[in-house]
């Protein structure tokens, strides 16, 4: 599925926040493996930022099959235009607690 | 043209834009707008269209006209026939009817006197006055004459003397009556044609189609509804050009081994021309026999049968569903995940019900979530993370274990089709019970233990490939077929039941035109019965079967001669236009054979003939010819080349071809030659039908050659001459 750009591109820019001095070439396609220098971890921390900044779920069985950042971007709009209407959150406050406040 | 390419690029524009608009509102009345522009488009490209056609019409307007008598009326109506409809744009009065028009079928139908034809509105009723033919090529009239019974045949005699042409043609100017009454057959579900040889099936199936893009609005049939599935790629650019002839935008065309390709996922597989290779190589012996016997029971009814009873079996028996545990308690216990898939009363597929089993598990997995997370992040604190760092922490530890628990519910909730299959042969007392009632070949034991081996190696024969792509179908519930209506099934005779069951899953809501000559199988036996038997599976409620025992393509000496490799001789009727009696040449060795061959060519192409068919039995032979005959070619005077056609190739067909025997299915060659008629070849039951096959093909010239000892079908030809 192609990815809105704009969503893609926002992505691109939290992503290379987050690898800060590594993100040497990663671009939109580059596999998300430790190959290129992207650990799981910054895998997840890319998707939470996500979650923040779009206001969607990205369910945890999923994260691990998002195989470059235009995937990540593809799947982001399909949940923005399936309007995520999730059984156990029902808004962003609530899932904002739920996953991100102590 | 280029306001068409302007008007795309400036649609482009605005559904781009469409994605930067916030507002629903805007939204909405931007897709109005977008609506409106394709609306215009497509006029637009209507237009273009009809320039077209016009542009051609100019060449040859019409080429018949019909003076009708409407019963009631005082003055008969004069009405000209082309291969498309003229109308005068203020008037608006009709000057040339479309060849596909109801007033057409008049002309086709009837010859002076009482006649009719059948508008929307019911059968109109009249008295045909006149009938004339024209010949207008490049906007001059050549000849015309009136006709007295059907198209006349000295103009269809003209016709079909032409030489055959590397596409084929239409032959709207020369429909017969019969051939009428197929193409434009709407009352039928299924309408099948046995038609021999040379007796236009293909080219029939192919006006059908436009004929069905044409008539009626209600009815009538876009490009994307319709299939042509035809034998091979050869094939299906040899009648490329019929539509577009014909004024109507090409089809899709697909053929069975790309349909197979496409539902198995690209997993390799033995293709039919592989299969028919080995065999035509191995000749009349065991391991024929052998591969017959299992391609035969895994295509049949039987097997089918067994297949529908495996795929029962399925959800009780081979599919391992297990109890779901999250966070140290279970979200959904086996017996009941069985239950809620062996239960089902939903008339889904099994691998629809299965992915929604998961996701209603994953539902429960969800909701368990946010306590997890809370002691997810109650563990990782103790290691003195950041807030932001120990959040990520606690997530990957949820990330990982979902990952590692999603791929355990699929390890039942996902189907290996591949897996299955093996799974049907590996226990044979299992086989054998679910197999009960069901009629087994006598080899059954070898078939099962071959199949197992096979199987094992990742290796797919050409039967278990079709099986293996049924069980995907019925149990993926694969259906990207939906919106074809027609489906046009050329070539029908070397069909087995399973692939009738297989389109029936894939075309759902299709109607079929099903083309065939039973006298024309290769490696498989079929007489008439094979219609019921396609009707049968097709289950269609309407269906018909029709018979065209004339044949157009040869000369009379040809079909009389090809006709005489037919078991019992089969009744066929010729086109009376006559040519020179096929010749058969013999020679001491190969080599001495192949200067007599050489000289064969050259001689046709002398006579005239622009495409010649060197038609061996199998393309290892084909390739030897091709090898011993490029080096002696000269060109024969002309500077014609000499081609090998392989499969999957697409070839211009003129000039000089040497073809296997089953590629040359549906083509036709001016003059064919047939190399190695020899005993060894050709000895078998089936390799008679092979020798009708390819002296078939031919229209104008047809030889034989051997070295050595002749062919026993070809010693006992009761046309055996001109040695």
């Amino acid at each position: 599925m192609m990815a809105n750009r704009d969503t893609q591109t926002e992505i691109m820019e939290m992503f290379s926040r987050i690898l800060g001095a590594r993100d040497d070439d990663v671009g939109p396609e580059t596999p998300l493996s430790k190959e290129n220098n992207i650990e799981h971890i910054d895998v997840v921390k890319l998707v939470m930022d996500c979650e923040k900044r779009f206001r969607v779920t990205i369910w945890d069985e999923d994260v691990l099959q998002l195989k470059s950042v235009t995937d990540l971007a593809a799947y982001v709009d399909r949940q923005l235009a399936e309007g995520t209407d999730d059984l156990a959150l029902h808004d962003d406050k609530q899932r904002n607690a739920w996953y991100y406040e102590y | 043209m280029d306001a068409k390419q302007e008007m795309g690029e400036y649609t482009a524009h605005a559904m781009a834009s469409l994605y930067k608009d916030d507002g629903f509102q805007q939204l909405a009345e931007a897709a109005l707008y977008v609506d409106q522009i394709n609306t215009r488009i497509a006029l637009q490209q209507e237009k273009a269209n009809r320039i077209r056609r016009l542009e051609r019409m100019l060449l040859s307007p019409y080429f018949a006209r019909v003076d009708f008598l409407f019963d009631g009326d005082a003055e008969a109506e004069r009405m000209y026939i082309g291969r498309a409809s003229m109308k005068d744009p203020d008037s608006n009065e009709i000057k040339v009817y479309d060849w596909r028009a109801p007033v057409a079928g008049i002309f086709y139908r009837f010859g002076p006197g009482r006649a009719y034809y059948d508008a929307p509105s019911g059968r109109i009723d009249g008295e045909l006055l006149l009938k004339r033919q024209y010949e207008i090529r490049d906007g001059r009239l050549v000849f015309f004459f009136d006709a007295d019974v059907e198209i006349v045949d000295e103009f269809l005699r003209q016709f079909l003397s032409q030489n055959a042409s590397a596409r084929m043609k239409t032959i709207v100017e020369t429909i017969q009556r019969d051939q009428d009454a197929v193409i434009r057959d709407s009352e039928n579900d299924l309408l099948m044609v046995q038609g021999a040889a040379g007796s236009g099936k293909t080219s029939i199936g192919l006006h059908r189609v436009a004929y069905l893009m044409y008539q009626g609005l209600a009815n009538r049939l876009a490009a994307d509804n319709i299939v042509i599935l035809s034998p091979n790629t050869l094939f299906e650019r040899y009648i490329s050009g019929i539509l577009p002839e014909l004024g109507e935008q090409n089809v899709v065309s697909l053929t069975a081994e790309k349909i197979l390709d496409d539902v198995l996922g690209g997993r390799v597989f033995q293709t039919k021309n592989q299969l028919l290779e080995t065999i035509g190589v191995a000749g009349d012996g065991e391991e024929t026999r052998l591969i017959k016997g299992d391609l035969e029971f895994k295509t049949g009814f039987a097997f089918i049968g067994i297949l529908e009873r495996f795929i029962k079996a399925i959800p009780r028996r081979f599919v391992a569903f297990r109890d779901v545990a999250y966070a140290g308690s279970v979200v959904a216990r086996r017996q009941s995940l069985k239950n809620k898939i062996v239960n089902s009363k939903k008339g889904l597929s099994l691998a629809v019900l299965l992915k929604q089993l998961e996701a209603a598990v994953l539902d429960q997995v969800h909701e368990a979530r946010r306590s997890r997370m809370d002691s997810l992040a109650e563990f990782v604190k103790r290691y003195g993370y950041s807030p932001r760092e120990g959040a990520a922490a606690a997530r990957l530890l949820s990330v990982l274990e979902s990952a590692a628990l999603v791929k355990e519910i699929r390890t039942f909730t996902e189907l290996d089709y591949f897996g299955l299959y093996e799974r049907l042969f590996a226990d044979e007392a299992w086989f054998y019970q679910l197999a009960k009632g069901l009629p087994l070949p006598e080899g059954i034991g070898g078939i099962l233990s071959r199949t197992r081996q096979g199987l094992a190696s990742g290796a797919l024969s050409h039967g278990d490939a079709l099986a293996l792509a049924y069980l995907t179908l019925r149990l993926g519930g694969y259906r990207y077929m939906d919106r074809i209506r027609q489906v046009v099934l050329d070539e029908a005779q070397d069909y087995y039941p399973l692939h009738f069951a297989l389109y029936n899953k894939l075309f759902p809501k299709a109607r079929y035109t099903v083309l065939g000559d039973v006298n024309q199988t290769i490696a498989k036996e079929a007489d008439l019965s094979f219609y019921e038997q396609v009707s049968q599976i097709l289950g269609k409620e309407k269906t018909t079967l029709v018979t065209m025992n004339k044949s157009f393509r040869c000369t009379s000496e040809i079909l009389e001669f090809s006709a005489g490799f037919l078991e019992g001789g089969v009744e066929m009727e010729s086109f009376s236009r006559h040519g020179e009696p096929p010749s058969v040449h013999t020679a001491a060795s190969e080599a001495g054979l192949a200067d007599v061959i050489i000289g064969e060519i050259a001689l046709s192409l002398e006579k005239g003939c622009a495409s010649v068919g060197l038609i061996c039995k199998t393309a290892a032979d084909a390739a030897r010819w091709y090898e011993r005959l490029a080096g002696l070619w000269d060109g024969g005077g002309s500077g014609t080349a000499m081609h090998l056609v392989e499969e999957a190739r697409e070839e211009e067909l003129s000039g000089v071809f040497v073809v296997p025997v089953y590629l040359t299915k549906g083509l036709e060659f001016d003059a064919v030659l047939v190399p190695d008629a020899d005993r060894e070849r050709y000895r078998g039951k089936d390799d008679r039908k092979l020798l009708y096959i390819a002296c078939s093909r031919a229209l104008h010239r047809l030889a034989l050659f051997y070295a050595g000892e002749a062919s026993p079908w070809l010693a006992a030809h009761p046309g055996r001459g001109g040695e």
